[in-house]
Order: structure tokens, then sequence, then C-alpha cells
């Protein structure tokens, strides 16, 4: 890990510890000896209050590359996950994670969470990664509504 | 004001026409100070083009030959003032003279070159509070407007040095003889000016090559300005705003204090001093500052202090680790100023108050605690003092005890009864997840030992059940919080050790569960917001904990037939009624954390299949108040026991299932025959009764981690009994599957047919050798997708037939030929193509992805189709110009694939090559056409095609492109200069870059 990737990381982590929106949580993994892992987090994104997402709290990973912060973080929701904007292997797809969209090295984690929460509600028709998700919300309202509740029930909080 | 002029002239003459009216509107200002709000207006907005031009005119440089009427470098935008001020105290000349009289402009010239004495500085500004503050607010604006040029990188680079040289000398000397004289603070103008210089020196201190703005004095002003600050002089007023600059400070660039105020800083903050330099006397000032703020509760104050001494000592945080616990260092930081420094650090987290609601102390220490533990964590041994394991141990415990008793729900009851607004509410329980991360962090050092063991003994040592004191409960609840963290950081199992010490403390469990029984008894009476709120917590708690447990309760049956006795009566108590969210909430959690044991203890709960029996036949029924998820969660739970059930033989497991089927059975014959019209909820329900026979399914596929010994020695038995199916399982449900999808109210609802789809090929991912109930034969797939397609809509019901139809030539590859996809072809998507799918994007996909999975699998069954290039080739050929992107994605990986496919045989390369051959001008032409057309972001939808096309065709691509190009769009250069590029890439990376220079070419849009 570079040193600015490793600097800019422990920049994040303090920053977090310290301001970070309600519900949500974020920490660097362990490695097997133990050791935290500043590389790989893991955090979880609450739905937001009032929609179909907020019984449960969503698990992401977030993997910070060695080019960090020039390049973004790769997250991920758990494989399979039932969003239009997810692919069936977790990956969220959104432009602040692209980096050839909006990602700007000045994105903080806090944005990312608050971003991928907006996401939950607010998918992006324009931008499908999975079939299933995305025919039900823009064919079949009422069947994507009950897959989101099921959904949210498995990840209740 | 446009500043970003190359004439020199013009330059001085805004700069004369500025400080003119700057000039104009402070006199005015001065002469009516009531009037300061539009007045300010208007001189903060000259003040600022002032220091645009400030930056501009020393950016810009000086010229080798000077010209005149010019000027190329302005040192001290203060001085000038100062000098204009004083050469015209009552009037101001107007701006004609300025600009004809020569004379006046030689002023003007002259006050840019001032140099303002030390003391004429003073006397300025003690001559009117109007012309200090004006002073204080121009440095200010001028350090703003720098630092703002400076993020949007516009280039700066001398300013720094001129402003170091000259402006920061009048700054301070200003800033210090303001914060001297007590008369002179009146308003926060002071203070703002600070932050300003502050946060400017902050930030260029890293880039600047010219040294560091010292800021000691302004801050030793600052120090002894808060240390005489009282509630008898200003009520610590001062006190409050020299904080909030120190609060950012450190924050921000704590290093930007000297070491040596730090030190004073350190004695005042914590009556300690590490050197021996502060004067610790002065913390008296701080007790009775914090006491004011407690007598007053002035909780906001309080919590801003709390972050400034927090962030103060992480600065420290490394130096004390290595103090406390290494024989690193070597001065007088002696064991017994060790010890009292901790000390300190302690009894302030454990400040004597209800955390969030009254004090932060607390919570902000969590930080301080982690940091240093992490710290220590990564020390090197051979630097540890011969006792810092002991020094730890006996720190991070104390920081657990302190801890415990603040995250208690006693606390969050108190913030619930005092505070109606849920923020507090929500910071409590943050706080309650940072002291969850601390005690995994402290693991680490404090390992099982002094940590999980001592939390279980806390928990189960004795039997709080028959204790009266409420009190004992909340605590309970604290560590099983802790306690269950713990558990979920490790393994799916709970190691032998931990077993061991929960035995030992028998009334872990008991007392863990009290918390759930409690949380039942309040929800049967009649409870408030504040009752159920805590509940949840208790339930919540009690749950995870339990969850977590269950790797002990495969050696602890008597103990998990307890918690599931609880479970079980809690989730009747909280479906007794429905409606409740909490409820509702409380059933999700007891369902997960059955369905948790059950997975876990399936060998354990080989007796209670009866009792779980007997559970389903009341929930299951339509009139049952629980929900859904509930139900299908239950089956799986009951599933997973009968999938361990294999000592007395396949007959026995198959009876359990045949009783579970022909209960989901009857239920849903009854659903179906309802004399009512089907409503929402029945739909709901009759999609919850085949979600059931699919979660049997999955519960009763061989999980890895468990294997069961019994099963593999009894494995062809079992083969043998499945693919006999003695009972009918697979055409009972069959037959369900069947009913529910000919009754029209079903048959065009997605859900029904999905859920069908997917039990029809449960298995079609399992290994052929695994015995399993739901292993239907290729035959019966197929004849229930040819059953079903013509009866169900095929705009709805496409993609759930096509992804079973993909799952089954991956399962049945070896035994399927072209001929068996020729006639599903023909059967499935040929009869609707032309009238659905062409104008369905979302079927065409999902047709493409058929296609592409068979490629991927076993291309031989497609390129030997008769319809391959007689009705694939052409519609796929025309699809490459779709304009759905998800169309274009599908259509361009398929032509990759067949261009390129490491699955071919021999034949089926060559076979492949000559069909390729054959079309191959018109795949160019369709492919460059559709890439002409596409927009920027779908580029890559191509992309990938021509490098493919190039790679393994570069002699025929190039006489392809040739021809097909011109007829894209007429641009013969381009064309010729793209080809030669494109063929010298070969259709590596390069060419892609190469496919987006001609894109933007043709379509003259530009790059960047």
């Amino acid at each position: 890990m570079s040193s600015l990737c490793l600097q800019r990381l422990q920049e994040e982590r303090k920053k977090w510890r310290k301001d970070h929106p309600f519900g949500f949580f974020a920490k660097p993994t362990k490695k097997t000896d133990g050791t935290m892992n500043l590389q790989k987090w893991e955090a979880g994104i609450p739905g937001k209050e009032g929609t179909l997402w907020a019984e449960g709290v969503y698990p992401i990973t977030i993997e910070y590359p060695n080019e960090y912060p020039s390049k973004p973080p790769k997250v991920k929701l758990p494989a399979g996950f039932y969003h239009p904007n997810v692919y069936p292997s977790g990956t969220i797809c959104l432009s602040i994670l692209n980096e050839e969209q909006d990602w700007r090295p000045a994105i903080t984690l806090k944005q990312i969470c608050l971003g991928i929460q907006d996401l939950l509600d607010s998918p992006n028709p324009n931008s499908p990664a999975q079939e299933p998700a995305w025919r039900s919300f823009s064919k079949n309202k009422v069947e994507y509504e009950k897959k989101v509740a099921l959904q949210a029930k498995q990840y209740a909080k | 004001m446009n500043t970003n002029t190359s004439s020199k002239e013009f330059t001085w003459k805004l700069l004369k026409a500025n400080l003119l009216f700057l000039l104009k509107y402070g006199l005015m200002y001065a002469n009516n100070p009531n009037q300061r709000t539009v007045l300010m207006m208007i001189i903060k907005k000259l003040m600022s083009n002032l220091s645009f031009l400030f930056n501009n005119i020393n950016e810009s440089g000086s010229q080798s030959e000077p010209i005149p009427n010019t000027i190329d470098t302005w040192n001290n935008p203060i001085n000038t003032i100062i000098f204009l001020f004083s050469q015209y105290p009552n009037n101001v000349p107007n701006w004609d003279m300025v600009a004809s009289s020569n004379q006046i402009n030689e002023i003007f010239r002259y006050a840019i070159d001032s140099n303002i004495p030390y003391d004429q500085l003073l006397n300025f500004v003690r001559s009117s509070p109007i012309y200090n503050e004006l002073l204080l607010t121009f440095t200010e604006i001028i350090v703003e407007d720098l630092l703002k040029l400076q993020a949007k990188r516009h280039a700066v680079t001398k300013i720094h040095k001129i402003v170091h040289e000259h402006l920061y000398i009048t700054t301070t000397a200003l800033i210090v003889s303001n914060l001297s004289s007590q008369q002179m603070i009146t308003d926060d103008t002071i203070f703002a000016s600070i932050n300003a210089w502050i946060n400017y020196i902050s930030s260029i201190r890293h880039i600047s090559s010219d040294g560091t703005m010292d800021l000691t004095e302004i801050f030793q002003k600052l120090l002894d300005l808060m240390y005489h600050s009282s509630e008898h002089t200003d009520k610590y007023l001062i006190a409050e705003k020299v904080l909030t600059i120190f609060a950012n400070v450190f924050a921000n660039d704590p290093l930007l204090m000297s070491f040596p105020l730090r030190e004073q800083v350190e004695a005042l903050f914590l009556g300690i001093s590490r050197s021996g330099n502060g004067d610790i006397a002065q913390n008296k000032w701080m007790l009775q500052y914090m006491n004011y703020l407690v007598t007053n509760e002035m909780t906001s104050e309080l919590k801003d202090l709390t972050v400034c001494i927090v962030d103060f000592l992480q600065i420290n945080t490394l130096d004390v680790c290595n103090k406390l616990f290494t024989t690193i260092s070597t001065d007088k930081f002696s064991e017994s100023v060790s010890e009292q420094y901790i000390k300190v650090l302690l009894q302030m987290t454990n400040f004597p108050l209800v955390p969030v609601l009254q004090e932060f102390f607390s919570v902000r220490m969590v930080d301080f605690w982690l940091e240093l533990a992490e710290c220590y964590s990564t020390l090197s041994n051979d630097t540890l003092k011969s006792n810092a394991n002991e020094i730890s141990t006996d720190i991070f415990q104390q920081v657990i005890n302190i801890y415990l008793p603040k995250i208690s729900l006693l606390n969050e009851q108190k913030i619930l009864q005092e505070d109606n607004d849920s923020s507090s509410l929500h910071e409590f329980d943050d706080f309650r997840k940072a002291v969850a991360d601390l005690t995994q962090t402290l693991w680490m050092i404090l390992g099982h030992a002094n940590l999980t063991n001592v939390l279980i003994i806390g928990i189960g040592s004795a039997d709080a059940s028959t204790s009266d004191n409420i009190g004992n409960l909340y605590q309970i609840e604290s560590m099983s919080y802790l306690l269950g963290v713990l558990l979920a950081d490790g393994s799916d199992s709970v190691s032998p050790w931990i077993c061991n010490v929960l035995k030992q403390n028998s009334f872990t469990i008991e007392n863990n569960l009290l918390l759930f029984r409690h949380s039942m008894t309040k929800l049967n009476t009649n409870i408030n917001t504040l009752d159920s709120t805590l509940s949840l917590t208790f339930a919540r708690t009690s749950c995870a904990l339990i969850g977590r447990l269950a790797g002990y309760f495969t050696s602890e049956p008597a103990k998990l037939s307890t918690c599931l006795e609880a479970l079980f009566q809690g989730l009747e108590t909280c479906t007794v009624t429905s409606g409740s969210p909490i409820n509702g909430k409380l059933e999700t959690i007891i369902v997960k954390t059955i369905v948790q044991l059950c997975e876990t203890c399936r060998q354990q709960l080989s007796s209670f299949l009866e009792h779980f029996f007997n559970v389903l036949m009341s929930v299951m029924r339509p009139n049952s108040n629980v929900s859904n998820f509930t139900r299908s969660n239950l089956v799986k739970s009951v599933g997973y026991i009968i999938q361990c059930r294999v000592e007395n033989g396949a007959q026995e497991q198959g009876k359990y299932i045949l009783q579970l089927i022909d209960m989901i059975g009857s239920l849903i014959e009854n659903n179906l025959n309802s004399p009512v019209l089907p409503s929402e909820q029945q739909y709901d329900y009759m999609h919850c009764l085949l979600d059931c026979i699919l979660e049997l399914g999955s519960s009763m596929l061989q999980s890895d981690d468990s294997e069961n010994t019994q099963l593999l020695q009894r494995l062809p038995e079992f083969q043998q009994f499945w693919q006999n199916d003695p009972f009918y399982i697979r055409n009972k449900i069959m037959a369900m599957i069947e009913k529910a999808l000919a009754a029209p109210e079903f048959n065009n609802r997605s859900g029904i047919i999905e859920v069908s789809c997917l039990i029809l090929g449960r298995t079609l991912t399992v290994p052929d050798d695994e015995p399993h109930f739901l292993r239907y034969s290729m035959q019966e797939i197929i004849n229930f997708i040819l059953a079903h397609i013509g009866t169900c809509e095929l705009t709805i019901s496409l993609p759930y037939f096509v992804y079973l139809l993909e799952k089954l030539f991956k399962h049945f590859k070896d035994i399927l030929t072209s001929e068996d996809f020729d006639f599903l072809f023909e059967k499935i998507i040929l009869p609707g193509y032309t009238q659905y799918i062409s104008r369905d994007p979302d079927l065409l996909q999902t047709t493409i992805n058929l296609l592409n999975t068979i490629l991927d699998c076993k291309p031989s069954l497609v390129i030997f189709s008769k319809h391959w290039t007689t009705f694939i080739f052409p519609e796929l050929l025309k699809l490459l110009s779709a304009k759905e992107r998800f169309t274009t994605i599908a259509v361009g990986k398929f032509w990759t694939k067949v261009i390129n496919n490491k699955k071919y045989t021999q034949q089926d390369l060559q076979v492949s090559r000559q069909q390729i051959g054959a079309i191959g001008q018109d795949l160019v032409y369709q492919t460059m056409n559709g890439l002409y057309h596409t927009q920027r972001s779908d580029l890559n939808c191509y992309t990938d095609l021509i490098r493919t096309l190039v790679a393994k065709f570069p002699m025929d691509c190039k006489g392809w492109l040739i021809v097909a190009l011109p007829q894209v769009c007429n641009k013969p250069e381009i064309h010729e200069r793209f080809i030669n590029k494109l063929l010298v890439t070969r259709g590596n990376r390069a060419a892609s870059s190469v496919i987006l220079n001609w894109w933007l070419e043709c379509t003259s849009l530009p790059g960047y």
C-alpha cells in the first residue's frame, strides 16, 4: 500500500469515528494475524426511514486499491443482492464509485455510504446491473416492493 | 470584479478605485456605527476585491523595465489602509480627483509601499474600535481569499512569501494587541480573524518553502485569556471562544501549537504534567469551569470542551503508549506520573453523569482508548517493559468496567424519559456500537482470559431470577451485548475453552434468557413507546447472544431446549396480535434466531421434530398471525432437522418430507378452492406456500461444513430412494405447481411463475450424486416448460422459463444435442419471437443471454442448429444497431463468443470460422454502424467485439472495413487512418483508444 493510500485511509477512519451518520457502521477488517486491514472494510448501510428498505442494515465490503484515492474503492453488497443497480456479484453500480464517471479523490467514506443509502431507495433506471430487480422495478412495482420488503427482513437490524 | 486583466495600468486603476471606496465607506461607518450591517456588506466586498488584487499584483511579478502608472508589488495592504486613513481622516477625495491629480496619485502610490511602525499601528487601532474592526476584518478576508485561490489551484506561489514577510507580522501585532487589551475584545471579529489565520497557516505550511509562520505568541495570549475568564468576569464567554479555536487546532493541525505550549495545556486540562514543566495548579481553573457547565446544565458547551480535550489527548497517544508500555523512553515520565496520568484519563472516562444526555467524556474517550489499544497492539515485543502485559491488562480492564454501566440501557431509559428528540437516542446507540468496537479491539490485548471469561462470569455466576434488583438485569444486558459482539467476531463454532467457562457459569444462558423473558413480559402488558423501545433492545441483545452461542448448544442440548422453548413462547407472544411494528420486528429477530439454532444444532434437535411439526401446523394456517417470512423460515428450520435424520434410513426421512409436503399441499388446495376471489393477501399466501417448498429444498442440501458421515455411509440407499421416490413427492409437488399455474388468477403472476421455476430447477446446480427430493428429470422439466409457456403470459413468464432452461442446458449439456436445442427453440422462442420478443428489449436480452449461456457451456448445441445461420445470425446482426443498452451489451457478448470461444472443439472452430467468413462483411458493417450511432458511454458494448474480430480475422477484417466504413459515413481519411492503426494493434488493449478516436473524429465530438 502506498503511503498516500495509507495516510488517507487512516484519516478516513479517524473522520468516520468522529462523525458518521446515524445507524451506519464502518470498520477495517482484521487480517488472519489479528492486525487491522485498512484496505478492506466492512460497513453497514441502514435503509432510509420511511422507505421499504428501513427495516434492514445492509452489509457492504469496501476494498481500497493501492492507487486509492486516485482510484475509487470497490464496494460490494452480498452476492445476489436484489437491487436494479447491483450486479449479481454484489458490485454496486454507482457513478461516484466509477473512475471513469464521477469519482473524485476528495469523496469520503461518509459520502460513499450516504450515496449507497440513497441508491437503495432511488435506483437509477439508466444503469441496470441485474435483470430480475431491474425488470420488476420497471415493469412490476408491486412484485419489486414485495421482494425488497422480504430482503429487508433478511437483513433486519 | 474581473481582476484577470493583463493591463497593469488598468489593475492600478482598479486598485486605486477600490482603495478609495474602502476609505470612503470605512469613514462612513466610523461616523455612523449604527449603519454597520449595510456598510459592512459593501466594505467586505471591497476588501475582497482588494485581496484578489493583492494576489494578482504579487503573483504577476515585476517587469525588468518599470512601467509608469503601474505597480509591481504590494507588500502590505494593512499598512496601505492605515496610511490612507491617516492621510484622509475626515474627507475623501472623489474619484475624478484621484484619476486626474498627480499629487493624489502619488499619495496612493506611496500608500502602497508605506511602512507603518508598530507604535503607529497601535495608535491607529486604539484611536477607534471601528478602525480596529476594519483592520481585523481585512486581514481575515485576505487570508480566506488566498485559501480559496489555493483550493482552486490558481497559480499561488509567490504570495505566501510576501504574506509571511509583511502581512503576518502586522497581523500578529494587531491580534496580540487586541488580545492584550480586554476592552478591545468586543465581538467575534478578533476570534474570526485568528481562526482564519490559523486555517491559512495550517494549509500553506506544507506547501510553502518559506517556513512556518509561528503562532506561539497568539496561542499564549489566548491561553492566558482563557485562564482569566471566569463565571464572575464574563461567565466563561471568552473561555468558550478560545476553546473553540483550540478545538479547531487540535482536531485539524495540532502540531501548529508548540510543544512547550502543549505542556501548559496538558497541565491546565488534566492537572498533570508529564514533563514536569506545566503548571498543574492551573487545573483548578478547568475543574471550576467544568463544575460551572455541569451545574448550569450547559450540555452543549460541555460537549465542545470534551471534544477539545480528547482531540488534545490524541495528539500524544503514541507517545503515551511508548512511555507506558515500552522501554524506549528514558525521560522524566516516571512510573508514578504515568499511573497518575492514566488515572486522570480513567476518571475522565468515568465522568459521573448520563452519557450523551449529560456528558460526553465517556463517549469521546472511546476513541482515545481505541487508539491507545491499537498502538499497544502494534508495539514490538522487544521494546515492551517486562510488566507491560500486567499494566495493559489492568488499564484496559478498568476501561471495560467503566464502559459496562455507561452503555447500560438504564441510561437509554433516562434519555428516552428526558429527551423527546430521537437524535440523542441515536447518539446513544452509536455510543454502544463504538464501545462494542472498542471491546473487539481490547480482546486482542485482554484475550478470553481477561475479557470473554470475565463477561461470562459476570452474566452467569449467580441466578439473577432470584434478585429483585432490576439493575441486575440491565447489567446482564450490557455484558451480554458485549459478549455477543465478541463471539460474533470469531468463527461459527464456539471454542471448547469458552464452552467450559460457560458450563462453569451455569446461569449464563438462563440469565440471558431473563432479558428475553423480561422483554416479552413487558410486551404482554400495555406498554408505552419507551418500554417497547427498551423491550426490543433487550430481546435483540438476548437473541443475538443465543444465536452466537449456537455452537455451544451442540454440546448442551438441555440449554438448547430451554432457549428454543423461550423463543417459541416469545414468537407466540408477539404474534398474538398483528400490526404492531415492534411485534413485527421482534418476530423477525426471534425467527432468525430459531433458524440459526436449527441450522447449527440440527443433530441435537432431532428429537424435537414432532414439536416443530406441531408449531408448523399452527403457523402455516392462513388465519395465523405470523408473517410469511416466519412461515418460510420455520419450514427451512424444520428442513435442517429432517436433513440430518438419516440414522433410520431414507424411508423415515421421506416420511417427514411427505408430511410437510402434504400439509403444504392441502393448504394450497384450500387456498385455490377458496370461495372468495383471490385477494393480494391470498396471492401472497400462495406464493409463500410455494416458497416454503423451495426453502425446504434448500435446507435439504448438504452444507459444506456440516458433513453428515451417517449419510455418506448410506449414500446409495438414499440415492436409490429419491430416484424411485416411492411416496411420489415429486409428483405431488408438480401437481401443486400445475394447479397453481392453471388457476387464471395466479398464472400471470410473475412471483408464482418464478418460484415454480426455482423449485423445478433447485437441484440443477447440485451434483448428481447428492440425493434430493426435488431432483426432477430433464424430461420432466422440459415438459413443465412446454406445458406452461403457452398458458402463462409470455411477456411475464419468458425470463423465468429461460432461467430454468439455462440451468437445464448447463446441467444436462452432455446429453443434449443440437436437435434438442432446435426443438426447444422452436417451441419456446420462435412462436412468440415476432409478436413479443423482438418488440421487447428485456425479452430480447433474455433470449440472447440463453444463447450466450449455451455458447459458454457447449457451443456445438447452437452452431450446428438449423436456426443458427438462417434465423439467429440475421436477427442478431440487426440487433447490433439496437438502441437499448441492455440489448447491445448482450448482442456484443454474443458475437464475441461466436468469434472467439475457448469451448470450441476443433470441428466447432472450423465450422464457426466458415460461418463468420460468410457473414463477415455484414457483421463488420452492422458493428461499425451500431458503433457510429451509439452514445459515448455505450462504446464499450462494441469495443470487445471489434478487438476480437481484428485479432481472429486480421486479413479479412481489413477488406471488410474498407467496404463497410464508407457506408457508415463519408470520411475516407479518418477511415483510412483508423484501419491502419487498428490493424497494427492486432486487437490488443490499444485498439480501444483507436476505436474511441475514430468515433470522436467521425462524430466531430471533442475528446476529453
